[in-house]
């Protein structure tokens, strides 16, 4: 029982003029709540229909729980889909809604396991309410409900939450994932919301032009991003400074970035760099390396956020739960090790984070 | 040269509200709401769905008529003036541009309704318009732009009648994360430049403490507490907002001890811990606030396990479990925490004690 999940190889799909999906591959532990995310237009919705089964694939194999998919209509994979639009019945209520699904399925005992998925997401007592009469919430509960009943033991999620409140949705994402959780179901969930994803994913996918860019714990992505892409695109604010490198020690590379020479996680043996460290990695410091002026400060609750001019007319964003007045000179310094470093990127900085 | 139509030259008023009460049916939306704000202050009242804050909102800019109570304009009562002549920008929530006219139509329409001279229409259109910086989008369609555009452009309309005061419901809930940060800043300058004052309603922490002067806390119609928002961040006066705020963790305990200054409570799963007592006597039963962010994470007294964990940008939110106890707690975001990790934390002391008088605190509605 040690097979994947979802194990994707060399998936590849042109459409005219575009081609959406470049050699993809993945694979997705048994219970893994698994994230892919990316701009408009980066593969990822082909993606996720390539895997249902709702696009062909013009090459590359799919294995759902070792079982080979590719050649197989949707209803054969034994997956349930959940989209942005939900789709129920409308004439039918929530209860019929999921047995239908377990009966549609050939499911023993449709009645119970459709009380059962039910009352797991907790819309037990709305079971006699018609789909209009439910919140978009409780209606993307019962979708959910109705994949489970028909007994997918892979979830494919595309944008579940895009037409809520951002609270409802907020919600709603540690509900289900508590819930794939405790049924032991995988999840592939894809959306354009790197917040969402980076808050309830095992693991996150980061796709851009139909490529894989990176895949790791929302944590590592946030701290350890392989692209200059991926370092702007997930987690929020990021601080971006450029310079020369003059040498490596260690898994670490020296960086003269004019005002001073700094060090920062990566090797990049020589020529113009940029590196990356987060707001909240940067530090107030006597004996710190960064010298500015503090321009402005919010109170965001559990942190101040600064905007910081450095002495050579730079901006940096600092976020510290050290309070210190507008206008105040500072210095500041963060640990070689929470700063990662990237070649400077041949086709500049702007086009290297284009989202597009 | 034009005269000048003065939307710059308009002072924000003050705005005082005394005793505000209002039903619906057997429901107090209002339950006697006093607060005071300056000319010119930026004033956030935050509360959850249903704490009474839209009804407040509504009954300033003249939609919704009290049952009693009061509201004054630089010390006159507005309540006889009708909406249209309190001098009031009202937005409200989903700011319902009209999708069939032009950006300019629509910051001109309530303009027209309004009886506005042709002339008079042009002027403040194009100046409201030049506020917000989208003049050169006037002939666009709603559908046509982005959605910080659409928010900027129902600022216009709501700039545009040379209002004193600014009346905001949940001005930033339909833009995504990104866009929200960068137009509240700018929303805030705005009214900062123009001297307006500003009445703001919603539900969210971050947004509130991060653009308001002072901060109003509603619940179930009633103001729980006005201050900055550092100090009701810090101080909160009740375990409500304590929660609803800052998201604490909310711990049963005993006070066993009173000493000048602190007490130490007893605390179910963590034993003795300093609290700031406020005058509560020992043996008084408490309710311990502690903030996920006053708990420290890397060494510490306590040996907890991860149970879950969610990345939420520059905070990494973990669910420990400590003796039983189940505890959210935000850290910096460290590479090599995951679920199953045990943890060693500590407590930022003293935490605040409340006295706690049974039955279940209610976070919402």
């Amino acid at each position: 029982m040690s097979e994947k999940a979802l194990v994707i190889t060399g998936l590849t799909k042109r459409y005219p003029g575009v081609v959406a999906l470049d050699s993809v591959s993945l694979e997705v532990d048994r219970g893994e709540y698994f994230a892919v995310i990316g701009p408009s237009g980066s593969g990822k919705s082909t993606l996720l229909k390539c895997i249902a089964g709702l696009e062909r694939p013009d090459s590359g194999s799919v294995h759902i729980f070792g079982r080979r998919v590719d050649g197989l209509p949707p209803e054969e994979r034994g997956v349930g889909l959940i989209f942005q639009e939900i789709y129920l019945f409308p004439h039918m209520s929530a209860r019929g809604n999921v047995v239908y699904a377990a009966l549609a399925r050939g499911v023993a005992r449709a009645e119970d396991v459709a009380r059962e998925a039910l009352s797991a997401l907790s819309v037990e007592v709305r079971m006699g309410s018609l789909p209009r009469e439910l919140s978009l919430g409780e209606q993307q509960k019962v979708s959910l409900a109705r994949a489970l009943a028909s007994g997918a033991r892979l979830l494919l999620m595309d944008e579940p939450y895009g037409s809520m409140d951002p609270r409802t949705a907020a919600q709603l994402r540690y509900e289900v994932r508590r819930l794939a959780k405790s049924l032991g179901l995988t999840v592939v969930h894809v959306t354009h919301n790197q917040e969402e994803a980076m808050a309830i994913a095992d693991r996150v996918a980061v796709m851009r032009r139909g490529r894989v860019e990176q895949v790791g714990s929302p944590l590592e992505l946030y701290l350890r991003p392989k692209s200059i892409f991926v370092a702007r695109f997930v987690g929020g604010e990021n601080n971006f400074l450029e310079g020369e490198a003059v040498g490596c020690t260690g898994a670490y590379t020296e960086l003269d970035i004019g005002m001073c020479v700094v060090r920062a996680f990566g090797e990049v043996k020589s020529g113009r760099a940029v590196i990356a460290v987060r707001p909240e990695k940067l530090r107030f410091s006597n004996e710190g390396f960064l010298e500015g002026r503090v321009e402005a400060r919010e109170f965001l609750g559990k942190v101040y956020k600064y905007s910081v001019r450095l002495k050579d007319g730079r901006t940096v964003i600092v976020k510290s739960r050290v309070k210190v007045e507008p206008g105040a000179s500072v210095k500041l310094s963060f640990d070689p090790y929470d700063a990662v470093v990237f070649p400077y990127p041949p086709e500049g900085l702007e086009e290297a984070v284009r989202y597009e | 040269m034009r005269y000048a139509v003065g939307l710059r030259r308009m002072r924000g008023a003050t705005v005082s509200v005394k005793g505000l009460k209002k039903r619906f049916g057997a429901i107090k939306a209002l339950d006697g709401v006093t607060f005071d704000v300056e000319s010119g202050e930026y004033f956030v009242v935050l509360g959850p769905v249903g704490s009474g804050r839209s009804t407040l909102l509504r009954c300033i800019a003249g939609l919704e008529r009290p049952d009693s109570g009061d509201i004054l304009f630089d010390g006159e009562s507005v309540l006889e003036l009708p909406p249209e002549k309190r001098m009031v920008g009202y937005m409200p929530p989903g700011y319902a541009l009209f999708p069939h006219m032009t950006v300019w139509e629509n910051v001109a329409y309530g303009l027209w309704i309004k009886g506005f001279s042709r002339r008079e229409v042009e002027e403040r259109v194009e100046e409201a318009l030049k506020l917000v910086g989208l003049l050169h989008r006037a002939e666009s369609y709603p559908y046509q732009l982005s959605g910080g555009q659409r928010q900027r452009v129902a600022l216009a309309r709501a700039l545009a009648s040379g209002a004193r005061v600014l009346l905001l419901d949940e001005p930033l809930t339909a833009l995504d994360a990104v866009l929200t940060l960068e137009v509240r800043r700018e929303v805030r300058r705005l009214a900062k430049s123009l001297g307006l004052t500003v009445v703001h309603v919603t539900h969210n922490q971050e947004e509130a403490m991060a653009i308001a002067d002072r901060v109003a806390v509603m619940r179930r119609g009633r103001v729980e507490q006005v201050g900055p928002p550092e100090e009701v961040y810090f101080n909160s006066a009740t375990p409500f907002e304590a929660r609803f705020i800052a998201d604490a963790n909310l711990l049963p305990g005993r006070l066993v001890n009173v000493m000048d200054g602190y007490g130490l409570a007893e605390v179910e799963g963590l034993g003795p811990v300093k609290v700031s007592h406020r005058g509560l006597t020992a043996g008084s039963t408490v309710l311990v606030a502690v903030r996920p962010d006053s708990i420290r994470v890397g060494s510490g007294r306590y040996r907890g396990r991860v149970l879950d964990l969610s990345h939420l940008g520059h905070t990494l939110r973990l669910w420990v479990e400590v003796n039983g106890v189940k505890l959210r707690v935000d850290t910096e975001p460290v590479l090599g925490l995951k679920p199953g990790s045990d943890v060693d934390i500590e407590l930022d002391e003293p935490l605040p004690a409340f006295e706690y008088t049974g039955g279940e605190v209610e976070i919402l509605e």
